[in-house]
């Protein structure tokens, strides 16, 4: 019979620890990322190249609805617990994520390197001369058109400025068919659109140090022109962001422009996979023939890491991985047509492919090279966002007139942003 | 003397085991009461204390008095959504508990036919994901490609922007909501009827009452604490309106649909003052025990 004696079992307790700990020396750190649909898929395609470059790491990717989760991660952050190591922010709400002291301070990894970002995508991350989370990528507005109808309406391209733009879609508008699209109503999606002009035109809404521009005579004759094109030129199909009825009206060519980023192509390819071909895309008209080649954007995404990860290391890797590497960020350009914001990363041949959507026109080359994105200021967007919505919902609902609506942006941002 | 001790050790053991008794039900109803504490009561008692703190979610909360309160005096944008929850409220809980009363009438007439099947199809939309629902209302509501605006336009009627136009908006979400709770309530209502002893109505009957006489005199009459039930429930769901508006409107346009609870959600999710967010969450709390109050005192009193 087997006797159990003092000795054996301590010889027992001392090999399982020994074991216990060899087993810990080899656990790997588990870090989680949460992020949604395209950019998912453009993690899980490195996901692979990340964990055998750092074989202590294993990397779990979480798909959530973007606006899910900004809520989430706030909760975990408040909470100190339940959050991802990494997660995925929209590039206009990452002031408001700052100002909460959630955010780990980035600035030694990434103060070398400041020179392989665009200034404006670099702002987004700047604040108070630190720098909080890596900046994932920019989303430069181009305008596509429909070159069959634009060739069948003697429409010479590339429209070069606002004012050629204007000429061709009152040609278009004698047929019945739109130039391009405008979000109104807008509520909160529909200033984004709104924002792709002002930054074109570089009509800032905040000055470098967040407080409101006063008097600001050029986001006033932007308004103008951005309320012209729906009401007094009526060359802008109106509708909701996103609306069944601008899909359907893309469906039945009576739009024959679009003038958002490049992911627009694969929300044309899936709406209407028949214009196969006859899509182009073009550069975003300048503000006149003398104008700076520059375009605006739709707000792009940075890579926050909350303060309270417990695996700070493995973590800024990851972030480091997916936000300042030239492969990684190539394939957030394939996967979602997403602009890398780590600028070597534009030198890839992959961003010169062509479109077979576009009749083989690669869109970094025809539309997004030739023109340079200006800065612009997000300050507490959030609230600004639902101003500047209510605002537009009161012009193109006849209440106001664009100049009478943005002073009362003006004052609005103002008096409750104490900006 | 030793009889006494011996009488004094058997009424303790008694005593102790009378109390352990009493005990063992507590025990089985402490998990529950734990749990409530942990994820109900302190969470009410946190939010209370953040309520008064500039709160931002991670730093450090500041005590700033009853600020927030004030500030949500001094906002015109909450009594706009104040405004907008009443009319939605009132709109909804009186078209949304007259239909459902009606359609429980109807299913538990004699005349109806195929009963089952259409408690059915009234029930099932209360199973719909609102996700699902929304996509198919948003193609329902779509201007001039939306399949009421093409019935509308069949018909000769006017077509209006039914989620842009901000005199329309509100009625959408009302649909909507409606369409989803439908349902439910009728579902309630039925049960109600179901309740009533038909001896009553039968007496009712043989003593000559009308069909209609025998509803609103007996029928409604007895149903009125399922009535006061319903009433109370939409209400509260009313005043916590914000699915079916975020999801659809987003609140818009130009604030036509935003609620007390859009309004909160704002407050915490997109502007991230979570101090000020707990304030407008008690001001909404408060709001819904009058509403309770009001109502059980107006249809309670004339039920007794």
């Amino acid at each position: 019979m087997l006797k159990i004696t003092r000795r054996a079992v301590m010889l027992t307790v001392s090999a399982l620890t020994a074991a216990g700990v060899a087993f810990s020396a080899e656990a790997k750190t588990k870090i989680t990322y949460w992020a949604w649909t395209e950019h998912v898929a453009a993690a899980n395609a490195v996901k692979a190249e990340f964990e055998k470059q750092n074989p202590d790491i294993e990397v779990e990717i979480s798909n959530l609805n973007p606006f899910d989760l900004q809520d989430k991660f706030l909760v975990a952050m408040a909470a100190g617990v339940g959050g991802p190591d990494v997660a995925l922010i929209l590039q206009r709400r990452f002031d408001a994520y700052i100002a909460t002291g959630g955010l780990l301070d980035t600035t030694k990894e990434m103060a070398p390197l400041k020179e392989s970002y665009p200034p404006a995508v670099w702002s987004t991350i700047a604040y108070d001369g630190k720098t909080y989370g890596i900046p994932y990528d920019q989303n430069p507005s181009a305008f596509f058109y429909r070159a069959d109808i634009f060739e069948a309406n003697g429409i010479k391209v590339p429209l070069e400025t606002w004012e050629d733009f204007v000429a061709a879609g009152k040609v278009l508008a004698q047929k019945g068919i739109f130039i391009t699209h405008v979000s109104a109503p807008s509520g909160v999606p529909g200033v984004a659109n709104l924002v792709e002009y002002l930054q074109s035109r570089n009509a800032e809404i905040f000055d470098g140090s967040g407080k409101v521009v006063k008097n600001n005579a050029l986001a006033r004759e932007t308004l103008r022109f951005y309320y012209d094109l729906v009401r007094t030129h009526k060359i802008a199909f109106e509708s909701r962001n996103n609306a069944p009825e601008f899909f359907q009206a893309v469906k039945d060519g009576r739009i024959a422009g679009y003038a958002v980023p490049s992911w627009a192509v694969f929300r044309l390819q899936k709406e209407a996979p028949d214009q196969s071909g006859k899509w182009r895309a073009m550069p975003w008209p300048k503000w006149g023939k003398d104008a700076p080649a520059t375009t605006g954007a739709w707000g792009g995404n940075v890579l926050a890491i909350p303060k309270s990860t417990k695996n700070r290391e493995a973590a800024l890797k990851w972030a480091m991985f997916i936000g300042a590497n030239e492969v990684t960020q190539t394939r957030i350009w394939e996967e979602g047509h997403l602009l890398p914001a780590f600028e070597p990363a534009l030198k890839s041949p992959v961003l010169a492919k062509g479109e077979e959507y576009l009749g083989g026109q690669s869109i970094y080359e025809a539309a997004l090279k030739p023109r340079t994105l200006n800065n612009f200021n997000y300050y507490d967007w959030g609230k600004a966002e639902v101003i500047i919505g209510n605002e537009l919902d009161l012009m193109f609902g006849g209440k106001k007139s664009p100049e009478q609506a943005w002073d009362d942006i003006e004052k609005q941002l103002i008096s409750q942003l104490r900006r | 003397m030793t009889a006494a001790i011996a009488h004094t050790i058997h009424k303790a053991g008694h005593s102790r085991r009378r109390l352990r008794r009493a005990l063992i039900p507590y025990l089985f109803l402490a998990p529950f009461f734990l749990t409530f504490l942990a994820f109900w009561l302190g969470p009410i008692i946190a939010s209370f204390v953040y309520s008064f703190t500039d709160w931002r979610g991670v730093l450090q909360a500041r005590f700033i008095g009853l600020a927030n309160y004030e500030r949500i005096y001094e906002d015109p944008r909450f009594w706009l959504a104040l405004r907008n929850t009443a009319f939605y409220g009132l709109v909804y809980v009186t078209l949304l508990n007259t239909l459902a009363l009606a359609l429980a009438l109807a299913i538990d007439s004699t005349w109806l036919r195929f009963r089952n099947g259409i408690k059915i199809g009234f029930f099932l939309p209360v199973t719909i994901s609102l996700v699902v629902a929304a996509v198919m209302f948003e193609m329902i509501f779509a201007n001039g490609v939306g399949l009421l605006n093409i019935t509308l336009k069949a018909l000769g009627l006017p077509q209006p922007d039914w989620l842009g136009d901000p005199k329309v908006a509100i009625w959408s979400i009302i649909i909507l909501r409606i369409w989803r709770a439908l349902g439910y309530y009728a579902v309630i209502y039925f049960a109600g009827l179901q309740a009533i002893p038909s001896d009553v109505k039968e007496a009712a009957r043989l003593d000559g009452c009308r069909p209609w006489q025998v509803t609103w005199h007996m029928t409604l009459p007895l149903l009125k604490p399922v009535i006061l039930f319903c009433i109370i429930m939409s209400t509260i769901w009313a005043l916590e309106l914000f699915d079916e508006a975020w999801v659809l409107t987003k609140g818009g346009p130009a604030d036509s649909t935003l609620t007390i609870v859009i309004y909160l959600y704002q407050a915490g999710f997109q502007y991230i003052e979570l101090g000020y967010a707990a304030a407008v969450s008690y001001v909404l709390t408060f709001l819904i025990v009058i509403a309770a109050i009001a109502q059980k005192l107006l249809i309670g009193r004339e039920q007794q």
